[in-house]
């Protein structure tokens, strides 16, 4: 089976004020094949961010490799060609939708220039391709016509997912893209996101503190800690019976009914 | 029965109109546009030349014939207030746009690319800070001569560390926010998210400190044409005539004096007002 994202032994350095080095991940290797999703979690600062903004291009590993496709990525991605590939090879959606979107572009406007970066010139054509995004994230017509302050927070998530997808992704990065909605929307997304996996084939790499949300959306799921993989495995096995201590933890810090906090000693 | 509707229960754009309704707003709008009116038709009206005077009525008070009264030489002191206008409104509008072109650029540049070009950037800025605006008029007209040109030039310098300090902590803030990295990802070329999406976020505080930026720019040209620096008689600006009204000032007359000032005072306070106003707006795209 071919692997649409093989990430190997990334390894990534901060050069600290005073010359110390903050190692954030350590030699992290990992793989999504075709149409599959596979979750990131752990708590904040266990890398996992960084390691989605490494595969997504944002930031440069200190050392390791990222392929797509099993090919390796173009260092220099300054050429237009290879910007392109990019950007249909992965796309990302962020955590906060009120940032995401320009607040000075309308939903139409924003999507129809990602079609013209990508060679759709034909203004007909990039507004029935708009329109036909807008249905698939389940938005009504008028909000293309919308700027991003006249709409609500999921609503402004579907914009970002309608965005990413207009590329035609393989693989698309959730980065805690449903923990800033409130719980009714973030369902809603979550099922879309589903629909969505099926309907256009997309793999997905989802980075997420919230297991309950994993266990929805992921068929694999890897837990990191201080920049380590301490473990991995399906969705199920992992989460109904973690081996390591620290899965156990962050699966014992879920709001349950009956779940009592464990008082802090003060 | 009742048609009375709350402003909570009408559609958006109504409620939007209700608010836009700003009497300070309109009052300041008002002011420019006579300002505006004074210089293009003021001296058309008025059949008298700025700079031939009647001798035989030198000095006198305001009557109907002469509005605002005449000056030592006989000249009629609304039709220079009128003329003077055109140099003491354009002149400092010249030099606020020169500086705000010229500070967007360096804010984009130092804020896109950051790292060192950032830093020599901002010092840079820094040391061009160090220097009074009206020092560096006073030197740009030690070396270059008296008139117009040198002061404007100046400071349109002298005022790009202002805007460009304001613009690049906005565009700082901006080009980290996620879409401008989703620009980028998602296939745009740089140049396309920096020129199309990062720089008009600059767009409303450059307006706001380019406006209030305006007020002192005219009472800088002003302040050097008051100093004999700037503009040359008999060409007539505010700056000037409050210099050559001094003496008959002094003797009772203060019409040369007081009205080109009140044009000033009134100008500096209405674009503040109006920066003001535009200070409420900044936020209004979130």
């Amino acid at each position: 089976m071919v692997e649409q994202l093989t990430a190997r032994h990334l390894r990534k350095e901060y050069r600290l004020r005073g010359g110390e080095t903050l190692v954030a991940v350590h030699d992290v290797s990992f793989s999504v094949s075709a149409g599959d999703s596979l979750a990131i979690v752990g708590e904040s600062g266990s890398g996992k961010t960084t390691c989605a903004r490494i595969v997504a291009g944002l930031e440069p590993a200190t050392s390791g490799t990222v392929l797509f496709d099993e090919q390796e990525v173009d260092a220099a991605q300054a050429r237009v060609s290879a910007r392109r590939w990019r950007a249909r090879q992965v796309q990302m959606v962020f955590q906060d939708p009120y940032s995401s979107l320009d607040p000075r572009q309308s939903v139409n406007d924003s999507v129809s220039e990602v079609l013209a970066a990508h060679g759709l010139h034909d203004r007909r054509e990039r507004a029935a391709r708009t329109a036909d995004l807008l249905d698939k994230v389940g938005l009504p017509e008028r909000v293309g016509r919308s700027k991003p302050k006249q709409l609500s927070g999921g609503q402004r998530q579907r914009v970002a997912i309608m965005k990413a997808l207009a590329v035609k992704p393989r693989l698309l990065i959730l980065d805690e893209a449903v923990s800033a909605l409130d719980v009714s929307v973030q369902a809603q997304v979550i099922n879309l996101l589903s629909d969505l996996r099926a309907s256009e084939k997309l793999a997905f790499l989802f980075i997420s503190h919230d297991l309950g949300v994993v266990r929805q959306v992921s068929d694999r799921v890897m837990v990191m800690r201080h920049g380590r993989v301490v473990e991995e495995g399906s969705t199920d096995a992992v989460l109904d019976a973690p081996s390591d201590p620290y899965t156990q933890r962050l699966l014992d810090a879920i709001p349950r009914p009956g779940w009592k906090p464990v008082a802090r000693a003060v | 029965m009742t048609t009375l509707a709350l402003p909570s229960v009408l559609p958006r754009g109504a409620r939007e109109r209700f608010r836009s309704v700003d009497p300070v707003a309109l009052v300041v709008g008002a002011v420019c546009a006579l300002l505006v009116l004074l210089a293009v038709v003021g001296p058309m009206i008025s059949g008298y030349d700025s700079q031939t005077g009647d001798i035989l009525h030198a000095g006198e008070g305001p009557s109907a014939a002469h509005w605002f009264g005449t000056d030592a030489l006989g000249r009629d002191i609304f039709t220079r207030a009128a003329v003077g206008a055109r140099l003491s409104l354009v002149a400092p509008a010249v030099c606020v746009l020169i500086a705000a072109a010229v500070a967007t650029v360096l804010a984009l540049v130092s804020s896109w690319f950051g790292g060192w070009v950032d830093t020599a950037i901002t010092r840079g800025l820094d040391i061009v800070f160090a220097f009074p605006s009206l020092l560096f008029a006073l030197i740009a007209i030690a070396i270059f001569g008296t008139g117009i040109t040198a002061p404007v030039i100046a400071l349109s310098i002298a005022y790009v560390p202002y805007l460009a300090r304001v613009a690049r902590v906005t565009a700082r803030r901006e080009r980290h926010a996620a879409y401008i990295t989703a620009g980028t990802l998602q296939g745009l070329a740089p140049s396309r998210v920096a020129i199309r999406h990062l720089l008009p976020s600059m767009f409303p505080v450059i307006r706001t400190q380019a406006t209030i930026m305006y007020g002192s720019c005219l009472t800088d040209l002003a302040g050097i044409s008051f100093l004999g620096l700037g503009v040359q008689p008999p060409v007539a600006e505010w700056g000037s005539m409050v210099n050559e009204g001094r003496t008959a000032l002094l003797d009772g007359h203060p019409e040369e004096a007081l009205f080109p000032g009140l044009l000033i005072v009134v100008t500096v306070v209405a674009f503040n007002l109006l920066a003001e106003r535009f200070a409420l707006r900044e936020d209004r795209v979130k």
